[in-house]
């Protein structure tokens, strides 16, 4: 059985899906991050994915693969800087305290 | 000087106005001025009388000034100097000017005493606007004002009811007369097209006004003159107007404005020589009240009463001297009675300052301690009961003789009885108050006489009292002053004068004999004719037949009336609309109450709804709102695929 674009993108729907699971419903904000990289990473194998099955001989895909990891890291910076923040507000990580934005 | 005319007028109207605003800071209150004022009029006529005597002024002279326009008519007031105007004015002013003289010695501790000097020279100033008027607008205008400073005068001391009820009698009672003038005004301009009395006069002369309208005009000007005039049937007025202060009784009620009315019918006299049957009524109206009168004024207590009544009797015998054609007797007995009848009341008004009761019977043997009002009373009731010589006798007779002349036999025997009641009646007050012994012993000693200013103008009002009548006897004075075309004067003869000269003379005979003599004899007389005594005594009860006819029944109305009002238009019109009203008014509050802020509350009750809905949405939860999305992506996409992607 060879690998084809299908199986590509089941592994991509089902880790977005994790991710997006994961960002739903985990308590602790560093989860939450982690789902959010999961989603991000699903998206990057969709990419590479596409460029390798329909145009084999190009790389731009990856090349955005590429920037998106480096968009990731610097979101993983900003993020965590956040939770930083947010933990020296609130003693806390977990998302339930985190309802300031109630009407 | 005859351009200034119309200053005669003005000045005391200045006067009334500034004496009415300033008069507290005036000397004298304020009197000083009217005097002057009035004094400065009679400078002016008095001047324009001699230039007339020396031939220096041609009357009639007329003057316009333009007044107003009403469409294509044009309204002048002006004045009109003749004959009887030029006499009157003299007369008025110097009247005026002396009882304003003589009213600062009897009225100097009278409340309101600024004002009651105001009130004499406006209404001064009305009569002389309205002597010398050239036009009936403005002697109507004149004719009210005088008409509401009566009323203002007689109600002086309004603080008695009496006095208050007389003013409005007073005030109604002409009023009824006015109506009748202003009803001949309307028909005058309908039927002439004018007001001046010049023009009237050539239209007349012109034949441009038929007998049958002059004589409607003629009868409707004659209203005006019975009620200002106090004429039978409306004379009840003028006895109630004594309640007035004396001066004004003296200026206003005998001496100037009742004879308006006179001096209104020679105004008008060519409508009534256009229609004799109007005439006829004149006559007959004046001879009936010259009679009527002189015999209430027999039997009268009051001193002011009988001389009220001696003024409607003499009042009646000018009208009846108009009326058998004796223009010129008619108006020189207006001014002989003018000057005589002011120094009567003057008179009184010192002999009522002196023993401070009008009631004759409690007077008596005044003659000792008041001099000089007795002497110039005493020319004052010669006069006025034609005594020889005096200028009443004058002119009585020339009436008397223009009744005879002109073929009224029996008004001249009424007139002639007239002037022995008139005789009679002056002897017995004259003896009741002057002569006799005194019946009351505290108030003869207490009596004492007038302080100067009265007195003086009493010695000034008895020369032309005596006198006037020797300066205008002669017939070439009086048809130079009172000049009537159209009408010639018989001469009669001459023992028509001496049985009227006998009557009054004789009327002194009788008066003297019954009242100088024991008044037991009076008493007698009175029990035997009781029933008549009783009849005079109550003023032939006209004024309880008024108050049955006219009076009761207006006032019995007048509550019929109140009650309607007060039962019909309130109970049912005006409570029925409230009513209506606040039930309309109830259901608007209930339908305000429910539907309108209903609506209003559903509102925001529904904003409140919704809103508490949403904010469970916006709970703060950041997963809550990614929830949110995601599930909407995910539903959108779905719809996408079902509705757009099947392609």
């Amino acid at each position: 059985m060879t690998l084809s674009l299908h199986h590509f993108l089941m592994l991509s729907a089902i880790i977005f899906g994790i991710g997006i699971y994961g960002a739903l419903t985990r308590r602790n904000i560093l989860g939450i991050l982690m789902s959010i990289e999961l989603m991000f990473n699903a998206a990057n194998i969709n990419l590479a994915a596409f460029n390798h099955f329909l145009y084999p001989d190009r790389v731009w895909g990856q090349g955005v693969v590429i920037f998106v990891m480096t968009l990731a890291a610097a979101e993983a910076v900003v993020g965590l800087s956040l939770v930083l923040a947010i933990y020296r507000n609130i003693k806390s990580v977990y998302t339930e305290k985190l309802n300031l934005l109630h009407g | 000087m005859v351009e200034y005319a119309y200053l005669i007028p003005l000045l005391p109207f200045a006067a009334a106005i500034l004496i009415f605003f300033f008069g507290r800071w005036l000397p004298v209150k304020g009197a000083v001025l009217g005097i002057l004022a009035c004094l400065a009029s009679f400078g002016i006529s008095f001047d324009l009388l001699m230039q007339v005597m020396d031939g220096t002024l041609k009357l009639p002279h007329e003057i316009h000034y333009p007044w107003f326009d009403v469409g294509l008519f044009q309204f002048e007031w002006g004045v009109l100097l003749d004959g009887p105007s030029l006499v009157l004015i003299v007369a008025v002013s110097g009247i005026s000017a002396l009882i304003q003289i003589y009213s600062v010695g009897y009225m100097h501790d009278a409340p309101r005493f600024k004002r009651f000097f105001s009130y004499l020279s406006l209404f001064t100033a009305a009569m002389l606007a309205l002597v010398l008027a050239n036009n009936y607008l403005q002697f109507f205008i004149g004719w009210e004002i005088m008409g509401a400073c009566s009323y203002f005068l007689i109600s002086f001391e309004f603080e008695r009811d009496a006095a208050g009820a007389a003013g409005n009698k007073a005030f109604l009672t002409t009023r009824l007369g006015d109506l009748g003038f202003y009803a001949g005004l309307l028909t005058i301009f309908f039927v002439v097209g004018t007001f001046n009395f010049t023009q009237i006069q050539s239209h007349l002369h012109d034949g441009n006004v038929s007998t049958h309208m002059a004589m409607i005009i003629a009868l409707l000007l004659f209203c005006g003159t019975v009620g200002k005039s106090a004429q039978f049937p409306l004379h009840v007025w003028l006895p109630d107007a004594m309640e007035g202060p004396t001066p004004v009784s003296a200026l206003i009620h005998a001496a100037t404005m009742v004879a308006a009315g006179v001096y209104l019918v020679a105004r008008s006299y060519g409508f009534f020589l256009q229609a004799p049957q109007a005439l006829e009524v004149v006559a007959w109206v004046g001879g009936f009240t010259a009679i009527f009168a002189a015999t209430i004024a027999v039997t009268a207590d009051d001193v002011k009463k009988v001389l009220a009544y001696s003024t409607i009797s003499q009042l009646g015998y000018m009208i009846m001297g108009l009326g058998v054609g004796g223009y010129s007797a008619g108006l020189f007995h207006l001014t002989t009675h003018a000057a005589f009848k002011a120094l009567l009341f003057l008179g009184a008004g010192s002999i009522i300052h002196a023993v401070h009761t009008n009631d004759m019977w409690k007077m008596g043997s005044l003659s000792k301690q008041m001099p000089a009002t007795f002497w110039t009373f005493l020319s004052g009731t010669l006069s006025l009961a034609g005594f020889w010589g005096t200028s009443g006798y004058f002119s009585k007779e020339m009436i008397l003789g223009a009744a005879y002349s002109s073929h009224h036999l029996i008004l001249y025997v009424i007139g002639c009885a007239g002037a022995f009641l008139t005789a009679f009646y002056m002897t017995r007050a004259f003896s009741l108050v002057f002569l006799g012994d005194p019946r009351e012993r505290d108030r003869f000693a207490h009596a004492h006489e007038s302080p100067s200013t009265m007195t003086i103008p009493l010695m000034v009002l008895a020369i032309p009292a005596l006198g006037l009548g020797w300066l205008m006897h002669n017939p070439e004075t009086l048809t130079r002053f009172f000049p009537m075309e159209g009408l010639h004067e018989a001469v009669e003869p001459a023992w028509v004068g001496w049985v009227g000269l006998g009557s009054g003379l004789f009327g002194i005979l009788v008066g003297g004999m019954l009242y100088l003599g024991s008044l037991s004899l009076v008493d007698k007389l009175a029990s035997i004719f009781s029933p008549i005594h009783k009849l005079l005594k109550n003023k032939y009860y006209i004024d309880e037949i008024y108050w049955a006819l006219f009076v009761r029944p207006t006032g019995k109305l007048a509550q019929a009336l109140s009650w309607f009002d007060f039962n019909v238009i309130d109970r049912i019109f005006v409570d029925g609309f409230g009513w209506l009203a606040t039930l309309w008014s109830k259901i608007q509050s209930w339908f305000d109450d429910y539907i309108v802020d209903g609506l209003v509350n559903g509102g925001g009750w529904s904003a409140e709804t919704l809103g508490a809905m949403a904010r469970r949405v916006q709970n703060g939860f950041v997963q809550n709102y990614l929830f949110v999305i995601t599930m909407t992506l995910v539903l959108l996409l779905m719809a996408m695929e079902t509705f757009v992607g099947k392609h």
